[in-house]
């Protein structure tokens, strides 16, 4: 088998290079952590679809049953709740994105649209 | 030998600063870690029907209709929920009604609780909780 010497001259950092190095990697692993923002984002949906599902279920848009479930899911979050065009606000702390969720229900041989608006960030 | 000084404390003050700020990340991270799982349990609890694990779904399901119907709980399946089938990081599932409360296990330490908008089968409203801690 043959080996070939190595003959190429290499290159040395200085100190100050190295530690300048080490410093660089270490702040670009830390600004690689991943957001968690989408997964505040799932959450928020998976618990509007909550409120809709049991709404459709149970057939009762009550406007005061309807914003005493909000709050029980968003105790402070701002909120909008649409039933079939009619609006309910939900008061509360105004955040920057807005998520929303929508769904249908048939009643009284119409399809009808619901849809929970949350505020948060 | 004042440049090497000046660079170690440099260095001192560059390390002592990145220390303080892995540490804060670490910790948003750790609870970053368990608010999945705690989101992802519930999750799978409200959607899942399953007899023999009712750890890993409690919703009811619909013999006649032949599916599971999400959101809505089978008491006895939560009633047959052991803490010590639970899996990694999941402590507590809690499901709470006007005129009922079931706990299966007991939550310590830093947790996260989500927490899931449910019925039951006389769809009566209540909410299930689900806490993950370290």
């Amino acid at each position: 088998m043959q080996q070939h010497a190595i003959k190429e001259k290499g290159f040395s950092f200085t100190l100050e290079a190295l530690i300048s190095l080490m410093v660089l990697a270490a702040f670009l692993g830390i600004l690689q952590e991943k957001s968690t923002a989408g997964l505040e984002k799932i959450y928020c949906l998976q618990k509007e679809n909550d409120l809709i599902k049991a709404w459709i279920k149970t057939k009762n848009f009550n406007e005061k049953e309807l914003e005493k479930d909000f709050r029980e899911m968003f105790p402070a979050e701002e909120g909008k709740i649409t039933v079939d065009g009619k609006k309910t606000n939900v008061s509360g702390r105004k955040g920057k994105n807005t998520i929303i969720s929508e769904g249908f229900y048939f009643e009284g041989g119409k399809i009808k649209k619901i849809s929970v608006m949350v505020s948060q960030g | 030998m004042v440049s090497a000084i000046v660079i170690l404390l440099m260095v001192f003050i560059m390390v002592s600063a990145l220390n303080q700020k892995i540490t804060e990340k670490s910790e948003t991270k750790n609870l970053a870690y368990l608010k999945s799982k705690a989101v992802f349990f519930a999750d799978s609890l409200v959607k899942n029907s399953n007899e023999k694990e009712p750890e890993k779904g409690i919703a009811l399901y619909d013999k006649e209709k032949k599916r599971v119907q999400e959101n809505v709980i089978d008491l006895k399946l939560a009633e047959k929920l052991d803490e010590k089938k639970f899996p990694e990081k999941l402590k507590e599932i809690r499901i709470e009604f006007s005129n009922m409360k079931i706990t299966a296990g007991r939550k310590e330490g830093a947790c996260f609780e989500a927490k899931r908008f449910i019925l039951n089968e006389s769809n009566e409203k209540g909410v299930l909780y689900a806490t993950a801690c370290n």
